[in-house]
């Protein structure tokens, strides 16, 4: 770009745009650092008069947020590993091998990712009250699993067809079996793609509302994205100095790990395009 | 030979479907029978907890069609759909233009973009709850401090107002994902052909409407069909912000749909409007498919 006019213009809309992204954030940080009598004095300040760590202690000590954290990092993991158990061999059927109904297999699961939970969130409602498992961490657990399949199958397939099958080919002339060439061969190749499976389920999932909303009615079984929802929502006084600083905890790590795998986030969804 | 070959087909056949069934088993489980229930639901009645209790053929649909408050959730979620979906596909399209170009500072630009990428929708709409407060917010306060304004910020008082906030996040949060992919787009695009169109002295308006657009084509459609379907289909943002009200004044479909199944228990008429939204989906997932089926598998 060499216009200089069109550069500044570039430039400020940039700026702009930092701006309205990055303003939230900014005031989350400010506010999860003040005391509560700074929060709510006037004319409020915008930089914390002493940098006050206090709301993240009481975050554990007074509103047992760690217990809502812990509920997220089990209902979360378990789902990912779940996702993971069932992507990897249904994906590997993708990529590799021929049987009859593959287009259909194919586009079925691309459909269903279509459909975001709320619009069944009735059907699943009675079907959790049918299987038992309402109020319990089980049926997030199932849900999330469900929800990231389509994606992670999609995503796995595609990494997996980077992978040559020769190799593979190679290990059955030397002997191996079809197991033994998948376990000691493709499985360590394939790796890197099972990760970015893995942390994309697990933002996933983490990210969520209303499954939790729906499934989950005591608020020791309450996740973190939850029980920040149920400390704001409907509420007449919201401690926000709290909230701040809960939402930041519940954020920077998801963030972090989303950083490292957003590039194949967006090689997925354009790998399509480009062919 | 050929019998063996015929054998090793069959087992690889049965292989792939030894893979898949544990995945189709969850996925029936969890997503297939739900659907097939809310289907059931949606011609039955209901008690309060969501059991059916006999058939009722069309009445959930009669009487969802004769809620004005649904009719208008039905007209909002449109009007929703439309200014994020299009206001979300301008500003990324001039943002992948700048970034496209060699700029000082785009990568600190595209980790600034991360940011309301990964983050909940939820908490991001619970950030811009406190930042736009007008009781004790940081900028409703100083603002009046500053006489600039007479009286606190009230955007979530009043439907119009809040609807807007909510289409603003809407776009915040949709922004990052289509400026990523218009990006990976224009990098598609081979160097020789803007060079080659140079030389035939396309520049400015000229060289984005007649190179770029069309290479930019598949990509587009791409985004514009996620984002329609993600938008559709968003709950957290207005369900966060105002749950649909003041006087559900801020009602789309799927807030409208959860009202009615979780507060009213009308869990019939809820599922009717699920298979509403389904219909509309459907028409929205088959355009995707074949998209996608074009691209992909040609």
């Amino acid at each position: 770009m060499r216009n200089p006019v069109l550069k500044t213009l570039a430039y400020a809309f940039l700026t702009l745009i930092s701006i309205v992204i990055l303003l939230p954030y900014l005031i989350m940080l400010i506010t999860s650092l003040k005391t509560k009598q700074e929060v709510f004095a006037f004319p409020p300040p915008w930089i914390p008069k002493h940098f006050y760590l206090g709301n993240f202690v009481d975050l554990f000590t007074k509103v047992e947020f760690g217990h809502a954290m812990l509920n997220s990092l089990i209902a979360v993991g378990a789902a990912t590993i779940l996702t993971l158990l069932l992507a990897v061999p249904a994906a590997y059927a993708i990529a590799r091998l021929r049987f009859r109904g593959r287009n259909w297999v194919v586009s079925i699961f691309l459909v269903t990712q279509m459909f975001k939970p709320v619009v069944i969130i009735v059907g699943m409602f009675q079907v959790m009250v049918f299987y038992r498992l309402l109020d319990n961490l089980v049926s997030v657990i199932l849900a999330y699993a469900t929800f990231n399949l389509a994606f992670s199958i999609w995503m796995l397939s595609s990494y997996f067809q980077t992978i040559p099958p020769e190799i593979e080919e190679a290990a059955w002339i030397d002997g191996a079996s079809r197991w033994t060439a998948i376990r000691t061969i493709f499985v360590p190749m394939a790796r890197p793609g099972m990760v970015v499976a893995f942390l994309f389920s697990f933002v996933a999932g983490w990210n969520d509302l209303v499954l939790a909303l729906s499934f989950l009615r005591s608020s020791n079984r309450f996740t973190a994205t939850l029980d920040i929802f149920s400390l704001v929502s409907g509420r007449y006084v919201v401690e926000w100095q709290l909230v701040m600083a809960a939402v930041l905890m519940a954020t920077v790590p998801v963030v972090i790990m989303f950083g490292f795998v957003q590039r194949y986030f967006v090689e997925g969804f354009t790998a399509g395009a480009v062919r | 030979m050929q019998r063996r070959r015929n054998a090793t087909r069959v087992s690889e056949q049965a292989f792939a479907y030894l893979l898949l069934a544990p995945a189709f088993l969850l996925a029936i489980a969890v997503v297939g029978y739900p659907i097939l229930n809310t289907v059931v639901t949606a011609f039955s009645k209901t008690n309060a907890v969501g059991q059916l209790s006999g058939w009722t053929g069309f009445a959930n649909f009669h009487q969802i069609f004769a809620d004005p408050i649904f009719l208008a959730a039905l007209w909002r979620t449109a009007l929703w759909t439309f200014w994020v979906v299009g206001l979300t596909t301008v500003v990324s399209m001039l943002l992948a233009l700048i970034l496209y170009e060699d700029l000082r500072g785009r990568r600190v630009f595209q980790l600034i973009l991360l940011i309301p990428w990964a983050t909940s929708v939820t908490m991001t709409t619970i950030a811009w709850m406190w930042t736009i407060n007008g009781q004790v917010g940081l900028i409703s306060n100083t603002l009046q401090v500053w006489g600039w304004i007479q009286e606190p910020l009230g955007f979530l008082a009043r439907g119009p107002s809040a609807l807007a906030v909510a289409i603003g996040i809407g776009i915040v949060v949709s922004i990052p994902f289509t400026t990523s992919v218009l990006v990976s787009g224009l990098n598609s695009i081979p160097d020789e052909i803007l060079e080659a169109g140079l030389l035939d002295g396309a520049r400015g308006w000229m060289r984005f409407r007649h190179l770029i657009m069309p290479m930019l084509g598949p990509f587009l459609t791409i985004t514009l069909v996620i984002n329609l379907i993600n938008v559709f289909n968003s709950f957290p943002i207005i369900w966060t912000l105002t749950q649909g009200g003041p006087a559900h004044g801020t009602e789309v479909v799927v807030t409208y749909l959860y009202f009615t199944a979780f507060r009213f228990n009308e869990f019939g008429q809820a599922a009717a409007m699920s298979l509403i939204t389904f219909a509309i989906l459907l028409v929205l997932s088959i355009a995707f498919s074949v998209q996608t089926m074009r691209t992909r598998l040609s």
